[in-house]
């Protein structure tokens, strides 16, 4: 830089991740207000997030209000299975950006409208890494595992395991096939997080299911109350 | 691998404080990157160019990158050590429980203007 032009230094400090912090706090907030119980549903791209999610819309749309705010790359296939599905549905793009924040997920709540929807599902975009390390304002966090993808990814994706609050262990109609230790992987999550639940179930056959709507109108009538 | 949403997130903050401080253009942006945020410092850098490209404001601004080393405190024996020396695991007492001291904060620290 040349000695003749005068430079001075304005001190920011801020914290980047603080800031989501606070909006994700904001929308706990209005989520509370609302009376909308919301699940950030977080998975690998074919772990069965949108599977998941029909069979239960099916199971509950007649005693809860759902909405499903889907979070996608590219497409709207998912936004269209879960509307006929039977559930307020709509698509967000994230301009590929491989994961959900705060912000982001205001501008979804915004769209959707929230004030006629119990239960809000915010299936985030396909990934095991990026959204774990965004907090989106949810009530809590769900991720989902299949069997396929193997009862060590608990130790590889230590993050994702530890911000979930309940772990649900999908495809069980496939474990003949695949060498999976259903204690060992349980093991592997309380290792992560002493705290969290996993229930195993099959989004194929329907197997498991019952535990999972019965948590699911559990804590939304906890929320709502 | 989201460097570049994190790296605009940055951007719009410090296009906001620019405008209030009557800022036209930006010499340096300075940020403190945590070693443990999951924030490659090299993939922000990678970010920089297309940055300079869209803003005006940050068009001859250099960016300077300062890690922050990652502590923690075992939550067994109370010790202070460092998480990626260590990988998390206590080298006192071997436990692998702590509460993170620093290490987890993405600072905009400051900007240097004309």
């Amino acid at each position: 830089m040349e000695k003749d032009r005068m430079i001075r230094v304005i001190e920011i400090k801020q914290n980047v991740f603080a800031k989501n912090e606070i909006n994700a706090n904001k929308i706990r907030e209005q989520l509370k207000a609302e009376k909308t119980f919301m699940i950030n549903l977080m998975a690998s791209p074919g772990a069965g997030k949108t599977s998941v999610l029909t069979r239960t819309i099916a199971l509950l749309k007649d005693e809860l209000r759902i909405g499903v705010m889907e979070a996608d790359i590219d497409a709207t296939v998912d936004a269209e299975m879960i509307a006929a599905a039977g559930a307020k549905s709509i698509q967000l793009h994230t301009g590929g950006m491989c994961h959900m924040d705060a912000v982001m997920t205001k501008q979804g709540l915004d769209e959707i409208d929230t004030k006629d929807i119990d239960l809000l599902f915010l299936e985030n975009v396909g990934n095991l890494v990026c959204p774990a390390e965004f907090d989106t304002g949810a009530s809590v966090n769900v991720a989902i595992l299949s069997v396929p993808e193997g009862d060590d990814k608990p130790l590889k994706y230590p993050l994702m395991f530890q911000v979930s609050d309940l772990i649900l262990i999908n495809k069980i109609d496939t474990k003949i096939l695949f060498d999976f230790d259903d204690e060992a992987v349980v093991e592997r999550i309380h290792r992560r997080n002493p705290n969290a639940e996993v229930i195993f179930l099959s989004a194929k056959t329907g197997e498991g299911f019952e535990q999972w709507i019965d948590w699911l109108r559990r804590h939304t009538k906890e929320w709502n109350a | 691998m989201h460097e570049m949403g994190v790296m605009l997130n940055i951007v719009d903050e410090v296009d906001e404080i620019a405008r209030q401080n009557q800022v036209k253009r930006v010499c340096r942006l300075t940020l403190e990157i945590g070693d443990i945020t999951g924030v490659l410092p090299e993939y922000m850098e990678a970010c920089w160019p297309a940055i300079q490209d869209q803003y005006e404001l940050f068009a001859d601004a250099e960016l300077k990158m300062v890690p922050v080393r990652a502590y923690g405190t075992c939550q067994s024996c109370g010790k202070n050590f460092d998480l990626v020396e260590h990988d998390g695991t206590c080298p006192f007492c071997k436990a692998s429980r702590y509460r993170v001291i620093s290490g987890d904060e993405l600072i905009i620290r400051d900007i240097a203007v004309e």
